[in-house]
């Protein structure tokens, strides 16, 4: 209960936060966007055994102020809100703001390295996954040759929920390889690793905890998830992430993405592996 | 109580959340192609004289290749590198890049330089020919200067990406994936968290 209102409390600021920034940026190398996506998630509740798929409609609008360029260092800032609805699994429905006011600094042409905090308030219909996350980035990016270019990352996010069992922290490293083939078209891939925690479900009670003591010995007690209709634990878990974008640019204002990511997590319990993708349009003003 | 709230908000929440997100997916999708679509290039300057944005003033429509030679090249802490290029019977003014993406290159060009420069061509409010470069050829050396990819944007405001936008795709933005941002970006497509 008090979570939830520390949530609300958190967004509240976030808004506050970011309206302040928008003001200061109103001159800046800043644009405005919105768009939707249309995607998918092979096992939505990280289940380990097999898992259930669904849909979603998701929708956002977002501010983001660019470098200028005109000198080595220079300050950047993104504020999204966004909004989604699942098919089937509708307790998964949420909304969050995310902000991300970060520096930049060009140590030689071509190169651009990004240090941001983010913070992010989300609210989700299941009140026991709404939570709000702060965390860091940095990322070098190197451009190779005059189409493509390689981004390494450190992220690091911490991650409160109403119920601790959907709070994490993790460590995550990636690369990202991406191709700008035409003035117009673009891809990506990349691959992500991450150690932290992750909640799993791992079906009812009744069938895995085998009667002594929930699941695995050591770890935390099975809590009945109504969202995913399973029992689900939190516990350490190796994350591998690979995935791929590609998007295209009608005008300078309008372009679509398309993206597909597979997700495996290792943990003691098991492992879960998601495949999920998506679509969308996307608009700058 | 909290909770209690959030269960009596959440289905009208739902019902105007599914109302407005095919609204918003129409809007997106339709409405832009039929409003215009000139894009404002936010941070751009009005360079004083010729009326040029910069640096934004690049036309993809109006791209060309020039060769001469090069003179008075002027490297200011604010705004464009620029150099004079006379060719034949015409004479451009050559509008680069910043200034220390400029010293980065280490691109050496005395007066009377052979170069070919690839780029939009504009006529200025003076009446005057300028080029906003996007690639230099020193034909001397043989040497090439790349400033800016082939849509026009430049290299030295080092993002690098391409159309992923606000919501980006794998692991953009911010955060980890299926965070936030992508560009600003955090994939949304990727693994929700």
């Amino acid at each position: 209960m008090g979570r939830t209102n520390r949530i609300f409390r958190a967004a509240g600021c976030l808004i506050l936060a970011a309206g302040m920034l928008l003001m200061a940026a109103g001159s800046a190398v800043a644009g405005w966007e919105a768009g939707t996506k249309l995607g998918f998630d092979s096992n939505v509740g990280r289940s380990i055994r097999g898992g259930k798929s669904d849909t979603y409609l998701l929708a956002y609008a977002g501010f983001n102020r660019e470098p200028s360029g005109e000198s080595r260092g220079d300050w950047v800032f993104s504020a999204v809100a966004e909004g989604a609805a699942f098919a089937s699994v509708t307790d998964l429905d949420y909304a969050a703001i995310t902000l991300s006011p970060g520096l930049v600094y060009f140590p030689r042409a071509g190169w651009t390295i990004t240090v941001a905090p983010i913070l992010q308030a989300k609210t989700v219909k299941d009140s026991d996954q709404s939570a709000v996350s702060f965390g860091g980035r940095i990322e070098l990016r190197e451009r190779l040759g005059e189409k493509a270019w390689l981004a390494e990352h450190y992220a690091y996010r911490d991650s409160r929920a109403t119920s601790d069992v959907f709070s994490y922290t993790e460590h995550a490293v990636g690369a990202l390889l991406g191709v700008n083939w035409t003035p117009a078209l673009s891809s990506g891939i990349g691959y992500e690793f991450s150690r932290g925690d992750s909640f799993l479900s791992v079906g009812t009670s009744n069938a895995t905890s085998g009667g002594t003591g929930g699941f695995g010995g050591g770890m935390m007690q099975g809590t009945f998830s109504s969202a995913f209709g399973s029992d689900v634990v939190k516990e350490r878990v190796n994350r591998h992430a690979i995935g791929a974008t590609i998007g295209y640019e009608w005008t300078r204002s309008i372009f679509s993405v398309a993206g597909y990511t597979v997700t495996v997590l290792r943990g003691d319990v098991g492992s879960s592996t998601s495949n999920a993708g998506f679509a969308g349009v996307g608009y700058r003003f | 109580m909290a909770r209690r709230i959030g269960s009596h908000m959440f289905p009208l929440l739902r019902r105007a959340a599914l109302l407005a997100l095919p609204l918003l997916f129409c809007a997106t999708a339709f409405l832009p192609p039929v409003l215009p679509t000139a894009h404002a290039e936010e941070g751009d300057v009005v360079l004083q004289g010729s009326g040029v944005r910069y640096p934004g003033g690049f036309d993809p429509n109006t791209v060309g290749e020039v060769q001469g030679k090069a003179f008075g090249l002027d490297q200011p802490q604010h705004g464009p590198v620029r150099f004079r290029l006379e060719a034949g019977n015409e004479t451009y003014t050559v509008l680069a890049s910043s200034n220390w993406y400029w010293k980065d290159l280490k691109a050496q060009l005395p007066d009377g330089s052979k170069v070919a420069v690839r780029g939009s061509k504009t006529l200025g409010n003076d009446m005057q020919l300028y080029i906003v470069a996007q690639k230099i050829r020193l034909l001397d050396s043989g040497r090439t200067l790349v400033l800016r990819n082939e849509a026009g944007k430049p290299f030295w405001k080092g993002q690098a990406g391409g159309a992923t936008g606000t919501q980006g795709g794998f692991m953009g933005g911010g955060g980890s994936m299926g965070g936030g941002f992508g560009g600003m970006g955090g994939g949304m497509g990727g693994m929700r968290r």
